[in-house]
Formats: C-alpha cells, structure tokens, sequence
C-alpha cells in the first residue's frame, strides 16, 4: 500500500483525544494494541488506486481520505422506533448500537459481569454469551485478550488499523461448546446519519465445538448523510461449529461503508456466510476465511446492488491451508443507473492441502448502460489433487426468458422484476434462518421495487 | 523411469541444446545511446528509423531509472542486468545473400538439425521461412512465389529499405515504444525480425514461417515481427524457436504487431521451445514478449494459437483490439511449466467496435516445481454494443510440487456485452490412469494420451506440421514427470 498524498492531522489528533478522553481506564493491554494499530495506520495512509496495488486497483477511497470525521458522539436514545427493523420471529438475542454507542434501552441482552465470568463462559449447555465487547473487555474475559486482533492484524491494512486503534465498544458473541442457539442473534448498528462522523463497529463472534447459531448483522441509517462506518468483525470457530452468518447493509446513499471480516475454521467447521448490500455511496467489504483444518467447510454468498453513483467492491480471499477442506463462492451484483460494482474472489490451495473442492461463480446483472462491472476471480493452486473451479459472467436479462414471459400475458415491469428476484434468489436461499431470509428478502425487494 | 539421472533427462528432453560455430560480429556488452546509434548504422537505417529508436530508448532508460520493471507478473528471477547483455550479435561475413549456396555452411546444417525446410527443394513443402540467427534475418525462401501475388515477406531491415512509407506507416502503431517496460527496449534496439504484407485480397499462398534460434553467447534477442494484412486478404503465419543450453539466463524481447484491415484474417501461430535451464533453474532463456494484434478493419479476425514449452520464464500476453465492428479474436494457448519453469501467460481482448466477439481457450499444464499462470483481461468499452466473449481456461496438475494460477480480469462497461469465464483445475485423474493402463498402455504413454486430449482443443488449432510438433513436444517434455 501507498502512503496518500494528504497526510490525516486529523487523524491523529483525535486518536489523541480519544485515548486521553474516555479510552484511558480500557486495559494496559488494550491501550498498547490501539497505539501500535494507529502506528501502523500512520505508516500505512489510506490505500490509493496507483498502478500495482492491485487489491485497490477499481477502488478510489480518495473521497474517504480527504473528508474530515469525527468521532461519534453518544446520542441518548433518540425515541428510534425500532419496528423498521423487527425480525419475524418471537425471540431474538438483540444488541443495538446507535452511532457505534450501545443502547441498552433497545437491547434484550444486559450482560452482567457474572455472565461473562471466565468459568461461566463456555460451560456445555449454557444459552450464548450475547453482550457488549466494551463489557467483556472490562470483566476481562480471556478469550477477548486472546483473539482480538489475532485475525486481523492492523499491519497491512489501513481501515483495519484504524479500527482497532479507535476500537471502543461492539458486540461480543461467544456460542459454548454442544449449545444450538435456535433463536438469531441480531445486532443492529443504527447511523443517525449525522454528517461526517466516523464509527468503528467492532464485533468478535467466538463459535463453540458443536455449537450452531445465526448471526444476523445489520447497518442501517436514520437520515442521509455522508458517514463512515469501518466495522470489523473476526470470527473463530472451534472443531464441528455450524455458523450462519448474515450481513445486512442499507446505508445512506452518501455514506461510506468499509467492512471487514476474517474467519478462521477449525476441524469440520462449518461457516456459511451471506452479505447483501444494498446502500451506501461508496462500500468496501472484505470477507475472508481461513480453513485451517480438514473437514471445514464454507459458503460464502453475497449480493449487491448499485444505483445511483454507487460503487461496491467485494473482495473475498479464501485460504485452504489443509486438506480435505471445501468452499463454495456465490456472489451476485445487479448494477444500474452509473453504479460501479467490484468483485475479486481469491482462492489459494497450499502446497499440500490435498482433496480441496474449491468452487467460485460471480454473475453480474447490467441494468444500464452507464453502468460498470470489474470481476477478478483468482485461483492459486499448489496442490495437485484438487477440484478447483470458478465462473464469471456478465450479461443482461435474458431477453428470450422476457420474450416467453410476456408471451404468457406478463406485463414487461413484471416480468423483469420476476427475472430480477430468479437472479437474486440463489443467494438469498443460502440464508438458512427462516426469519433472518425473510426479513433480508423484504429489504431487497423493497430496494429492489423503488428503484424501478 | 525413475532410475535415470537428471541429466540425461534434461538431455532427452531438450534437444536442441547444441551450439554451432559460426563466425559472430557482435556488439559490445552494455546499453547506450551509442549501441542504439551503432546498431541503426549497421543496418544502413534512414534518419526516422534512429529517431524512433532513440526515442523509444530514452524513455526505457528513464523506467529503468525509475525502476519501473514490471512487478506484477507471478514470477520471480534475480534482477536483470541490462548492462550486462549484448545487444546485437549476427553471423559473419555478412554479404548480400542470393542463394542458398551463399549462406553460411554452419548455419544451413544448423537449420537442417532443427528440421526447417529451409533449402530449396523444400520449397515444395509449402512453407516460406524467414530464419533470425541471433539477431539477424539469414535469409527468406519462397520469396519469388510470394512475389508472383505481391506478397512482401522480407526481414524488416530489408523492408525499411525497400517499402519504407508501409514500416514507416506500421511500425508501432499496434505497439508503441511507450506501451510497457520491454516493448520499449525492444523499440530501442530490436535487431530484426519479420516483415508480411498481404495485398488487398489476396489469400497467402504458402504458410509464412520464421525460425528464431538464439546462438550467442551473452546476447540477447530482440526481434520484432510485422505482419499487415490489407482488405480481404488472408495469411496464416508461424513461428518456432530454440536455443543452445547455457548456464547463463539469456533474455528474448520480442514485439509481433499484427495489423488487419476490413475481413483481413491473420492466422498467427507460435511453438516456443526456447531452452528452459535444467532441473534446478539454471540458465534458460526469459521469454518477455508483447504481441498485439489490431482488427482495425470492420469483419477482419486475428487468431492467436501458442504452444509454449520452452523458456525458463515466460511473460507473454497476444492481445486483440478489437476495434473494427463485427471484428473477431481468438486465442488458442497451451502452456507447459516443468522442472523449474514459470510461465505466466494470457491475453487481453479489448472491445472497442460494435457487435465484436472474443474467444479464449487456455490450457495450462504444470509438472515438477513448474509454476503456470493464466493471466487474462477482457474489456468491453462503454461503445462496443454486442460485445461477446468466452473464455475458458483449465489447468492441469501433474505432481504435488507444481502450482497453477488464473487471473482473470474482467471489465465491463457496456450492459448489452456478454462476457462468461469459466476456468477449472484438476490433475490427471486416476481412473482415467487405471482405464488406459488397463487396456495394456504403459502409465506414462496413458498420461501422455490423456495430455493429448487435454491439449486437443487448441492443438487442433495449429497447421498440420506445427501440430505434430506440437504433440511431440509436449510428449518429450513430459517424460519422467508421472505424478
């Protein structure tokens, strides 16, 4: 990465404020992790699009870069009606965060220090730990110190060092070994979208051996307005966990979205991942696992739709560093108006990670003709005894399957639209929660409908 | 199999490992304005021609200044010392050639090794060759058949003396000197190479052929092919080439420009069999190429088909513009990447008229520690309406030491433009292994079937002769590397 032009002041003058303001009774060891991330963040400046950094060759965060935000302040609870964004079903475990500061009021989950006591945690049989990173933090929970930043160190990434250097509050969710958590796990990180403010959500889900649950992230927006949300999520799975995950995201179509998530599976593992962006002007998300052990298994599926000026770039990175374990790669873009939509999918087989099935298809919808799709689909293979497979296409409706709709009396509108959710509908079944593929299947139609 | 010695593997399998004695005029080792300007003197260049040269020259020196090497490629090699390498080396006395009978005696047995139809009886055999001994053209065959149908196949240092305003007018219009770090110095100090013109309406009679043979010690090569195919012409064009086995790297820099007008075809097909260094990548040629075809014409199709087994680094990418409407590009690729090899290798199909359709098919074989990459970009401009491509690229796995990569990109900025990729990569699977062994063939000859099949799609592609060779080679090349 090259440094950018400008140098960030602002950046450092409110890492100052932020760690003599408020950041100072956090731990020795926390405040020594942020100072080192925001070296790094120092040494690294945001990322430029300049000839050889690939990773951001279709990505100009120069927008990011120049805009000065401030840190979010604690808004008390602004009467948010939460209706908007209700799941269908009668229980969930519930965190909201509005502006990156939790909001107990809305919560269902006050976490006391008892429950996240180190010989409560992980004890077989036990509900999910569902509560505040800030809180496990403060009780001191071992696996926290342990794993945080462990995935995703500030080193080589810039937004990824600026979280963790800025890293206050997010959601901590740890599943006991044989504990099947049949309701969802819901957190909600609400931007009231006041202009040019930054958060950095930071959530660390920790998936139990045997353990099943569904995660279901969402960001949403009060109001337009041009913020920055820089989440990071790290995920650890220990041998036989089942975890779905679902992210959510419908910003305002002015704010930037940077998201980054890294996974580490264990032995016969199993992380199925689904992410469908909807909002936001300039999204950046970046999803990437490591099957450390044979037998893991992951399915990562995202959709993403563009209007307006939108730009979203995915970048998924699937490492398979031992053998016998499997992926399977399905994302999806619909891009209108003068949207811009990026995917660059990376599988790397190690040298001896024999019996990787490996597969990768990226389909691209152009709506418009002012419209543009950059796809990447990377394979590097060390191994030989793989079966190691990707696609990409990029098209428009078909216009035989129009033709034969409209030939059965379907209006035009209708029949694209039916064309449209075909298109979208594989993704969007890999979301195996009942309630959590309703409600993200509301929120695509409805993104889906007002713009047509 | 296993039994036998490395070396007489690396013997076996490269046989063209030789050297001949011939009587060398080379430049000095180094790069400068005077090598550039000495080599243009030798070759008797007009004024433009050096200026062109000292252009392209001066702009290589400030990215070598820069240290703008191209870093992007999935290969690694110890810097090039571009000091170091002699920029000119051609066979003595150099006379006027007429006949046959005056061509070095040394040189013609060489050819004859290698099994060109370089001598006049061969004529028959349907194929005209121009041969680049080092870094100059010996001579070109058939040239009075061509010439009854006004087809100019020449050396390019013949062309710019004969039909400058066509160089003039050509040369570096598909490829200019800017384009990247080793197309400029080619630009800079390229030797010779091969000139074609195919009239308007005219179908090439022969099959045009040029053998590239690097003998020189020390030298590198750096030829540049011409090939223009005027309105509703069509030629088919070949290219073979070989080197002595050396310790030393030696480097190849070749620039091909194709340039076909309005339904222009031009077929171009390559066997690279440059020596690829022994088992533990010692020596071996680097093959830095740029080929570039340019469908300039509405209708016209430019088809590359390459079989790359040779070379210790390949870094090559025949791309297509696909600038006239209804205009067409192929490529057709199989690249083998054994002992130490590493090849990265790929095309770019740019969509820039109307209705233009793309096709790439690429097979990649890696064996040993060998490393293959299909490296790829397919982009369609916001005006090329109708815009088709397919691409297809799969690799083959032989032996857990090797690696196979793809890299595609693919851009697209038109929504009427159909673009699907598909790659695959899997090994020689064993029941296919077991099924040929058990109908009594050996488990190498079963490997080398099920290769075949695998290179089929594009070997198909290749002239009849080059295609044997082709299946040869490949067969050769992969003796002793059962997985």
């Amino acid at each position: 990465m090259t440094q950018h032009a400008t140098a960030t002041p602002s950046w450092a003058d409110q890492f100052h404020r932020f760690e003599h303001n408020g950041a100072e009774i956090s731990p020795a060891w926390l405040r020594d992790v942020r100072k080192s991330a925001f070296g790094n963040f120092e040494r690294l400046g945001f990322p430029t699009a300049r000839k050889g950094n690939e990773p951001w060759k279709y990505t100009n965060v120069r927008p990011i870069a120049e805009a000065a935000f401030t840190l979010a302040e604690h808004a008390p609870d602004a009467g948010i009606d939460l209706h908007a964004y209700e799941l269908p079903c009668p229980r969930v475990h519930q965190l909201v965060f509005v502006d990156g500061h939790y909001e107990p009021g809305l919560s269902t989950e006050p976490v006391s220090e008892a429950g996240l006591h180190s010989d409560v945690l992980g004890r077989h049989g036990d509900g999910p730990v569902v509560g505040r990173l800030a809180d496990a933090i403060e009780y001191r929970v071992p696996l926290v110190r342990e794993q945080l930043g462990r995935l995703a160190p500030a080193e080589g990434n810039a937004f990824t060092a600026l979280n963790t250097a800025f890293l206050r509050d997010g959601a901590f969710v740890q599943i006991p070994d044989g504990t099947f958590v049949p309701e969802p796990i819901y957190l909600l990180f609400i931007s009231t979208g006041a202009q040019a403010v930054v958060t950095h959500p930071r959530v660390l889900i920790a998936a139990g051996a045997d353990s099943s649950a569904t995660v279901l992230q969402s960001f949403h927006s009060l109001d337009g307005g041009a913020y920055l949300t820089n989440a990071l999520t790290e995920v650890v799975t220990s041998p036989g966990a089942n975890l779905r995950l679902c992210t959510l995201q419908i910003e305002s179509g002015d704010a930037f979205h940077i998201a980054t998530t890294r996974m580490e599976q264990a032995r016969d593992s199993r992380v199925s991942s689904v992410v469908v962006d909807l909002g936001g002007q300039l999204v950046r998300r970046e999803t990437a696992t490591l099957l450390g052990a044979s037998g893991a298994d992951v399915n990562l599926c995202g959709l993403y739709y563009g209007a307006g000026e939108r730009h979203v770039d995915n970048q998924t990175f699937v490492d398979h560093a031992a053998p016998g374990a499997s992926s399977n790669e399905v994302y999806k873009g619909i891009l209108d108006d003068s949207s811009h939509g990026v995917f660059s999918g990376g599988v790397l087989v190690r040298p001896d990670s024999q019996q990787t099935v490996a597969h990768q298809v990226n389909k691209n919808l152009l709506l418009s003709s002012d419209a543009e799709v950059d796809t990447q689909p990377k394979l590097e293979i060390y191994a030989d005894d793989v079966t190691c497979t990707h696609g990409a296409a990029v098209g428009q409706l078909d216009a035989d399957a129009l033709f034969y709709l409209k030939s059965r009396g379907i209006g035009e509108d209708v029949a694209r639209n039916l064309l449209v959710h075909g298109f979208v509908s594989e993704v969007l079944d890999a979301i195996e929660d009942g309630a959590v593929r309703q409600h993200v299947e509301q929120a695509v139609a409805e993104c889906l409908s007002g713009s047509r | 199999m296993t039994n036998r010695t490395v070396q007489e593997l690396a013997e076996q399998s490269y046989k063209y490992g030789w050297t001949t004695e011939v009587e060398e005029e080379s430049a000095p080792p180094g790069l400068s304005e005077e090598i550039v300007r000495w080599i243009s003197e030798r070759k008797g260049e007009p004024e433009w021609l050096l200026e062109w040269r000292l252009k392209a020259y001066h702009h290589f020196m400030r990215l070598l200044g820069d240290a703008q090497l191209p870093a992007w490629a999935n290969v690694t090699h110890p810097p090039i010392d571009f000091q170091a390498i002699r920029y000119y080396a051609a066979p003595k006395p150099k006379l006027e050639l007429e006949s046959l009978d005056q061509v070095d005696a040394e040189i013609l047995k060489t050819y004859e090794r290698l099994g060109i139809p370089l001598e006049e009886q061969k004529r028959l055999a349907g194929v005209a060759v121009d041969a680049i001994f080092d870094s100059v053209s010996v001579m070109t065959t058939a040239k009075e058949t061509l010439a009854k149908y006004g087809v100019i196949f020449s050396s390019v240092s013949e062309a710019v003396k004969e039909h400058p305003e066509l160089v003039r007018k050509y040369l570096g219009s598909v490829v200019p000197h800017s384009d990247n770090f080793y197309a400029a110095l080619n630009s800079a100090v390229f030797s010779d190479g091969s000139f074609v013109y195919i009239p308007p309406g005219v179908r090439c009679p022969l099959e045009l052929s040029t053998y590239f043979r690097i003998n020189a010690e020390g030298s590198g090569q750096f030829e540049r092919t011409l090939i223009i195919a005027d309105k509703g012409s069509y030629v088919s064009y070949l290219e073979g080439c070989s080197a002595p086995m050396r310790d030393e790297n030696q480097l190849h820099a070749a620039v091909v420009e194709l340039v076909a007008l309005d339904d222009a075809e031009i077929k171009y097909s390559t066997i690279q069999n440059w020596y690829p260094g022994d088992d533990n990548g010692k020596g071996g040629i680097y093959n830095f190429v740029t080929k570039r075809g340019k469908c300039a014409g509405d209708r016209s199709r430019i088809s590359w088909t390459q079989v790359e087994t040779g070379s210790a680094i390949t870094w090559k990418y025949p791309s297509v513009l696909l600038q006239g409407d209804h205009s067409t590009g192929e490529f057709y690729s199989v690249a083998l990447a054994k002992g130490r090899q590493q090849a990265d290798t790929g095309t770019k199909m740019t969509h820039i008229g109307k209705n233009t359709s793309s096709r790439i098919i690429s097979k990649g074989i890696s064996a040993g520690h060998g490393n293959n990459t299909y490296r790829g970009l397919v982009k369609v401009l916001p005006k090329a309406e109708g815009a088709v491509n397919f691409t297809q690229c799969d690799s083959l796995l032989i032996g857990d030491q090797c690696g196979a990569h793809t890299v595609p990109y693919i851009e697209v900025q038109n929504r009427s433009a159909s673009v699907e990729h598909e790659a695959s990569t899997t090994k020689v699977s064993e029941e296919q292994l077991f099924y040929c062994q058990q109908r009594g063939l050996a488990r190498e000859d079963a490997q080398s079937v099920i290769v075949n099949g695998f290179v089929r799609d594009v070997v198909k592609r290749l002239p009849l002769e080059f295609a044997v060779e082709a299946d040869r080679l490949l067969e050769v090349n992969l003796e002793g590397t059962v997985g």
